[in-house]
């Protein structure tokens, strides 16, 4: 479903060019729970936005769901991103102003589902993350672990196949962070592929699949 | 996003910044507002004068002494000229086909006194067709005599206001007042009828024709008022006139002729630019409501790049962010505008329930005017900000 041939890509620095992402090759199955584990720099952040089609490769090529994406304009990886993946993020990146259940919604609501279909759906999804009773709350009003949980219901609302995670646990204690864990494999248990960038080795051992990028190259364990 | 949403979106927006937004819907509005209120000024005013000739008449005609090439300047109100028009000249156009009836004027400041009082007033000589050309009506009494422009008879009419000043109380009807050394029998009171055309008509004292030559010791004419038969064909009429008056003076046709509809149409134009003027100046008011709306949009696209990245991660692309930001200032100029226009018909209501006499509204046009200029402001200020957010990286962004 995923698959990653030869691909670089360059940033400038300085007056050069920085190599950030070396002849990636990489094959990621339906159902696949990947860590992507690394040093600070190493390109696990840069490959993670290329999988979710945030950024651009500028060599070689990256086949999503049997499409291929180097020649996609924006608002086509827009279309494949809304339809095949959800975002986790470090930080939650829920709007303030919007309650647990109108962040929850908010991809349905671009994609412009019908309200009754969005309300069922988004009410299903808060009660597999427990957090029904909290759906009209704002995101002050909850705490890191279940703000997390709103982002996974978030990132679950458009049944997406692929599931991509950076640092899911990073601002999170540890028994919130092991709550998040059990959920994200419960969903993977599910079907759904998971791809997790982390600094945490206890994290990143759970995954059936390990990778190491170490400056920009690939390693597969 | 369906537009319900995108309202829904917005409106939560508005109420996590209320500051923001006041500042811009008090700024929008005002600028709404001055332009609908100065608009309706500047009409009212114009219907004013429109309204104020259109009570001489359609068929009136005004003959100055002096051509505008001799006197030099624009239209001759006091040109001078080296033959007089007089009552000869009057009595000869009136004879003309076409002529219902001429007025002869001559006018001068002179005091008036009664007893110890006295006032300094316009002094009318004329007869009692400029009564009638004028649409005024004697209150009491009676009119000039009918050989006002032939006989030098002391009669007087009073405007209704100097009658009151001069004679409070009493009667002043067949009561003798003193003008410049000369001794007048009021004859007559007219209607109060406030202003007109700038003569203040309850302060005025209007005197047989004949008589005005002696007090102001001149036999030169102010001007005529031609009254026209309602068949008359204006413009042979008018030939008809330059041409009398031609072979009077000498070949010379020193006189200009103004109509009704040339006065109205230069005063019309007149208007229309001072509105469209005023009404330019205060849309300056939304330019710089247009200005604060993009700096203050480009300051909440810094404030949200975080958003606008992670609504882009989860399938929002450029079209829908530019559209959210400028469907903002959309929403906010059409809510401020609506409110504009509320206040200013308000004001107009009030100004035109505190002045009854002055035909003060807001025209729909103005309305109209006002709300397209804020929305287009709204519309080209926004797209600048709508598309620095459309082009945020939500790679850099969502970093952390």
């Amino acid at each position: 479903m995923i698959q990653l041939e030869n691909v670089n890509k360059y940033y400038p620095s300085g007056a050069g060019m920085l190599h950030v992402l070396k002849d990636i090759q990489l094959s990621i199955r339906q159902g696949d729970y990947l860590s992507i584990m690394g040093p600070s720099g190493s390109g696990k952040s840069t490959l993670l936005n290329m999988l979710g089609l945030l950024d651009t490769i500028d060599e070689g090529e990256y086949t999503l769901e049997g499409n291929p994406t180097s020649q996609l304009n924006e608002e086509q990886r827009a279309s494949l991103r809304a339809k095949y993946i959800g975002f986790i993020f470090q930080s939650f990146q829920l709007i303030d102003r919007l309650t647990a259940f109108e962040n929850i919604a908010l991809p349905m609501v671009l994609a412009e589902v019908p309200p009754k279909d969005r309300n069922e759906r988004v009410n299903e999804l808060l009660a597999r993350v427990g957090l029904s009773e909290r759906a009209h709350h704002k995101p002050g009003q909850l705490s890191g672990g279940q703000l997390q949980r709103v982002a996974i219901a978030r990132a679950l609302v458009m049944k997406p196949t692929i599931i991509l995670a950076d640092e899911p646990t990073g601002n999170l204690d540890q028994q919130s962070g092991n709550d998040i864990v059990t959920l994200l494999e419960d969903l993977n248990a599910q079907g759904i592929t998971l791809v997790v960038v982390t600094h945490d080795q206890a994290l990143g051992a759970r995954a059936n699949r390990k990778i190491t990028m170490v400056d920009g190259v690939l390693s597969q364990r | 996003m369906k537009t319900t949403d995108l309202l829904s979106f917005n409106l939560q927006l508005f109420g996590r910044h209320r500051w923001r937004t006041s500042v811009l819907i008090f700024c929008i509005s005002l600028g709404v507002l001055s332009v609908v209120l100065l608009v309706s000024l500047g009409e009212s005013a114009r219907r004013y004068v429109e309204q104020e000739f259109s009570m001489l008449g359609s068929n009136l005609l005004i003959v100055l002494p002096g051509k505008k090439q001799t006197s030099g300047g624009s239209v001759p109100f006091y040109g001078t000229t080296t033959r007089d028009l007089t009552l000869a000249d009057a009595a000869y156009i009136e004879s003309l086909p076409g002529v219902k009836r001429v007025a002869p004027i001559i006018a001068g400041t002179a005091q008036v006194s009664f007893m110890n009082r006295s006032r300094d007033v316009m002094v009318i000589g004329s007869t009692n067709d400029f009564i009638l050309a004028r649409n005024m009506e004697v209150a009491s009494g009676t009119g000039l005599p009918e050989d006002a422009a032939k006989i030098h008879r002391q009669v007087a009419i009073l405007g209704a206001s100097l009658a009151g000043e001069l004679f409070a109380h009493q009667q002043p009807l067949g009561q003798m007042v003193s003008l410049d050394g000369y001794r007048f029998r009021v004859a007559g009171v007219l209607q109060d009828q406030g202003e007109s055309l700038g003569l203040d008509l309850g302060n005025m004292l209007i005197i047989p024709v004949k008589a005005g030559e002696a007090v102001f010791n001149t036999q030169a004419l102010f001007r005529l008022l031609i009254d026209l038969n309602d068949m008359a064909d204006e413009q042979q009429t008018i030939d008809a006139i330059y041409a009398l008056v031609k072979e009077r003076h000498q070949g010379e046709e020193d006189i200009t002729i103004i109509t009704q509809q040339s006065v109205m149409s230069a005063f019309n134009n007149i208007m229309y630019t001072l509105t469209a003027v005023v009404g330019l100046l205060a849309a300056i008011s939304l330019l710089v409501a247009g200005i604060l709306i993009m700096n203050l949009s480009l300051v909440s696209v810094q404030q949200r790049r975080q958003e606008i990245g992670l609504l882009k991660a989860i399938g929002a692309n450029r079209k829908l962010i530019v559209w959210l930001f400028v469907a903002e200032s959309l929403m906010l100029v059409t809510a401020a505008s609506l409110i504009g226009l509320a206040v200013a018909q308000s004001l107009v209501f009030l100004l035109a329930k505190q002045f009854p006499a002055y035909p003060i509204a807001a025209p729909l046009w103005a309305h109209s005017a006002a709300l397209v200029v804020a929305i287009l402001t709204a519309l080209i200020f926004s797209f600048l900000p709508a598309r620095q957010a459309a082009s945020v990286s939500p790679v850099e962004v969502l970093r952390g």
